[in-house]
């Protein structure tokens, strides 16, 4: 039984005078109690396919097709109230922590008792703290910043908040949008941990998305690789890492390797991999074809005209390109 | 990599870039055509089959009418003449002082930005003060006690509006002054005049032109108000002082008060408009919503 | 305390800026073509009034003494007296700020919530043409000099419709007291502050304009919808919020600029404020009282940037203190 499935969902934002494709046909499900794993660089549409989850898009994007099959609904065919009964309730998000991913001028305590009473009206005070309390304990953090201000926390202390506030309506998915970006190795590693130990005590599902193929291999169990926009491969975490099938999912554990004994920063750098959410899109200016067809080593003519679909190659594995037909 | 360490000069190309990206506020290109309206009049004032703006030939108080299109004063001189000739004056106390600010703007701000250190220090604090300071009743009072020829209420303006203008050109300096191409020119030993005055400036030429723009406007505002109080040149037309003439006769002459008041609002607002579409392009966080909206 | 080192800190630049203030003044006299004891003597003064006019501001002693004598003067409260009302300045100036301050203050307050409100409208729809039109009617707006609106106000309501008074604060035939004064100095405030308002609402419009649109596509803006919560409950209970600091602080920036405005209007309406005296003092070259009346106002406009600054502190949890 799949908790969650996509169907074909494709998203394109409008910059200026040009559409772009920033998701295209993309279908995969998530299982119950598991941990999938999305990897992406900048740009490859993963932070769009939370945000189309949820609904959030900004205002230039505009989904073109597809749906999102939750409990049965098409979370995309619902009204705004029918759909804010789910948000957080069901579905939660752990958002890309900035300074601003919550509001800078209200203390922590009215920002999560606002959301929680949105969910849960009849609470009364005590049974709000209580809550607010207990999410902040399961998020390792001291109960005391409930009366600070965001900006007087540390990053690693925002991101405990923003896990948290996840938790606060027990929802059956949570979707963690790069949990570790900007925090330093140690926080990085026992968040991850942390969050990990959550999923298994609890029994939700979750989404991590993450552009560091350690972060992925280390959490999921199952893993969606996105390139351009499109699936390319999907398969248990394990034999995804063990034996990757598509060139890119190979050309990325290939830099992994070459490099895992430098530091995540480096990695950033080196790989172009922190370029600004804003530049997404800038690879998908072609429509047909496969994404990856500047970049692959093995690219023939078929592969500049010719889109790759996904394919069922051994157990629960699929991959997305030609080098498998036949 | 040669480009990269050469300022960009190219004005011409510059200055298309920017008119095209002008092109589609509509605001902004209603003030730059208004603007030229303006400025054909004072260029060609002179030209113009007008009445002498001086005469005081004709019957008082007539309203506007098909030989007077504006009506007359209280001292039978033609208002639309007038008002057009008006023009002169606003528009050079309005560029005068704009002139003047920016230079003195450009030399502190630059001086601050690019010397840094103790002397940054001092000339942000003393800039921060003379923010502070409400200009007008300063203006005032000097050309109360100095006299108010139309150059001395040019230099004043400029001298007490340049702070804006110098905390632009120091941010600017800032950002530049670590430029790989200023880096270039202090390895081939350019003298620090020559970077400030070919490099640094030159390439921070566009903010301050936007807020030049700006000053214009808020000049003749100024002294419209200088010469409604009676302390403007004596010896020009000028509309302030036409209005506060009018004051007297609103019960039975609007005519006379209103049209130079409509001349100050098409004037002032033409560039206005102008100003703020530029500031507008010229901000990094539009360029950011081009790239996204 | 790091409050408290702030608190002192801007408390000296407030001492610097009034001190600064005094010294272009003091520059001003000196430096001016003449005899500067003339100057603030007046036109029609007798030669010993002159020399004792010398001998107070000690205009017969080198400059740094005079400095230092010009300082003491003004630290007692001495701004020099005017010559046309044979009044010290700071009575003339301490009778007449409370009644600009009215018509300032008031102005300034319909005008922020005027703008806030149409902000609020416009944002909703940002660059739609409905935003862009308001927008450029607000820089035309903000192009309109103060005097001549309220000069045409008067033309349209108080000549041609007769709806409200021309000129002056309370009827000068009526010998009303209490409530009857307080109702006819606000009829006849109305024009003046409406002329006031208008011209500030252009800039509380567009800070707060400004600031909405930036603040709704902040991040926390889409944690909150992502949480379930409607767009319009995110707007009132956060984005509002978090956008009405920056135009509080407007006010005090441009004080000086509304205070210049008030001015003018009040000798449109021949309201017995500041600016009346102004145009007295222009007439009759009066020195001392013009004087008075721009230090008065630098001091003014000081005194409500420091109190901003320091109320910023206390609203805005974020403030560093630079």
């Amino acid at each position: 039984m799949n908790l969650l499935e996509l169907n074909e969902i494709s998203v394109e934002y409008q910059l200026g005078k040009n559409n772009i494709l920033a998701l295209s046909n993309v279908s995969f499900s998530m299982y119950p109690k598991e941990i999938l794993g999305i990897l992406g660089e900048s740009g490859s549409g993963k932070s769009t396919l939370a945000l189309t989850i949820m609904r959030a898009l900004p205002k230039n994007a505009r989904i073109i097709g597809g749906e999102v099959i939750f409990n049965g609904k098409n979370l995309l065919n619902l009204s705004e109230d029918e759909l804010n009964s789910i948000r957080w309730k069901e579905i939660s998000i752990i958002p890309q922590n900035s300074m601003n991913s919550l509001s800078p001028v209200h203390k922590i305590r009215d920002q999560l008792r606002d959301i929680l009473l949105l969910h849960e009206p009849k609470l009364d005070e005590k049974e709000v703290i209580n809550i607010m309390e207990e999410k902040l304990r399961l998020a390792n953090i001291s109960e005391d910043v409930l009366d600070k201000f965001p900006h007087q926390l540390s990053g690693g202390m925002r991101q405990r908040i923003l896990i948290a506030a996840s938790l606060l309506c027990n929802p059956e998915i949570i979707i963690a949008d790069e949990p570790t970006t900007g925090l330093d190795v140690v926080t990085q590693y026992q968040i991850l941990k942390e969050l990990k130990n959550l999923q298994s005590a609890k029994g939700f599902s979750m989404m991590i998305i993450s552009h560091d193929i350690s972060v992925i291999s280390n959490t999921s169990h199952r893993t969606v690789v996105m390139y351009g926009g499109k699936v390319v491969e999907i398969g248990p975490s394990d034999s995804v890492v063990e034996s990757p099938l598509h060139p890119y999912t190979r050309m990325l554990l290939e830099v992994q390797m070459e490099i895992s004994k430098k530091t995540q920063n480096e990695l950033h750098s080196r790989t172009n991999f922190n370029k600004p959410h804003k530049s997404v899109g800038v690879n998908f200016t072609h429509h047909s074809g496969c994404p990856f067809v500047q970049r692959c080593p093995f690219a023939t003519e078929k592969c500049k005209t010719e889109a790759p679909t996904l394919l069922k190659v051994n157990n629960d594995h699929y991959v997305s390109c030609f080098l498998f037909n036949k | 990599m040669k480009s990269k360490l050469k300022s960009d000069n190219n004005f011409f190309y510059k200055y298309l870039l920017l008119w095209n990206r002008f092109k589609n506020y509509k605001g902004g290109l209603i003030g730059f055509y208004l603007f030229l309206v303006v400025i054909f009049i004072a260029l060609f004032v002179p030209f113009l089959p007008l009445c002498d703006p001086y005469s005081i030939k004709f019957q008082s108080f007539l309203p506007p009418s098909f030989s007077h299109p504006f009506g007359t004063d209280e001292m039978g001189r033609d208002i639309f003449s007038r008002v057009l000739w008006g023009s002169r004056t606003s528009l050079s106390v309005g560029f005068g002082a704009a002139l003047v600010s920016s230079i003195v703007g450009v030399l502190f701000g630059s001086l601050a930005g690019y010397v840094g250190g103790k002397l940054d220090e001092l000339l942000s604090r003393i800039i921060d003060i003379f923010l502070m300071i409400p200009a007008f009743f300063l203006i005032l009072l000097i050309v109360a006690i100095y006299g108010s020829s139309i150059y001395y209420v040019m230099l004043v303006i400029g001298l007490t509006t340049w702070p804006s203008t110098a905390r632009i050109v120091r941010a600017q300096i800032l950002s530049l002054k670590e430029r790989e191409f200023i880096y270039a020119q202090k390895v081939i030993g350019s003298s620090t005049f020559r970077i400030l005055f070919a490099h640094l400036i030159p390439n921070s030429i566009q903010p301050i032109f936007a807020n030049s723009i700006l000053q214009v406007a808020s000049a003749i505002l100024l002294e419209a108000g200088l010469s409604f109080l009676g302390l403007g040149d004596p010896n020009v037309v000028s509309w302030g002082k036409m209005i506060y003439s009018g004051t007297s006769y609103i019960f039975t002459s609007w005519w006379i008060a209103f049209f130079p008041g409509i001349a100050i609002v098409v004037t002032v607002a033409s560039l206005n408009l102008i100003g703020d579409a530029l500031v507008t392009i010229l901000s990094p966080k539009t360029e950011e919503r081009g790239a996204y909206a | 305390m790091e409050w408290k080192d702030y608190l002192l800190r801007r408390s000296a630049q407030l001492l610097l800026t009034v001190f600064f203030a005094l010294i272009i003044n003091f520059l001003i006299i000196n430096l001016a073509p003449g005899d500067p004891a003339a100057l603030m003597a007046g036109e029609l003064a007798t030669k010993e009034y002159i020399e004792a006019v010398r001998e107070r501001w000690g205009l017969n002693k080198p400059i740094p003494e005079r400095l230092v004598s010009y300082l003491l003067n003004v630290l007692q409260g001495n701004l020099g007296y005017s010559y046309t009302y044979l009044q010290s300045v700071s009575t003339l100036i301490a009778e007449r700020i409370p009644v600009t301050l009215l018509l300032t203050l008031t102005s300034s307050i319909i005008a922020f919530f005027v703008g806030l409100l149409l902000a609020v409208k416009t944002s909703q729809k940002a660059f739609s043409k409905v935003d862009l039109f308001v927008s450029n009617m607000m820089l035309t707006i903000y192009s309109i000099p103060s005097f001549w609106l309220g000069l045409m106000l008067i033309g349209i309501f108080g000549v041609a419709l007769r709806i409200f008074p021309t000129s002056g604060m309370v009827n000068v035939r009526s010998t009303g007291s209490g409530v009857f004064l307080i109702l006819d100095i606000a009829y006849h405030s109305i024009l003046p502050i409406v002329t006031l308002a208008t011209i500030q609402v252009p800039i509380y419009y567009k800070i707060a304009r400004n600031t909405i649109v930036e603040q709704s596509s902040e991040d926390y803006v889409s944690t909150f919808l992502m949480a379930g919560m409607s767009t319009s409950s995110i707007f009132k209970k956060y984005v509002l919020r978090n956008s009405l600091l920056p135009p509080v602080t407007v006010f005090a920036l441009h004080l000086g600029y509304v205070l210049s405005g008030a001015a003018l209007v009040e000798v449109v309406f021949g309201w017995p404020g500041m600016g009346r005296l102004l145009l007295s003092a222009v007439y009759s070259r009066d020195y001392p009282l013009i004087m008075g009346i721009y230090l008065v106002t630098s001091i003014t406009v000081s005194l409500a940037n420091f109190f901003v600054d320091i109320l910023y502190t206390l609203l805005d949890p974020r403030v560093r203190y630079k």
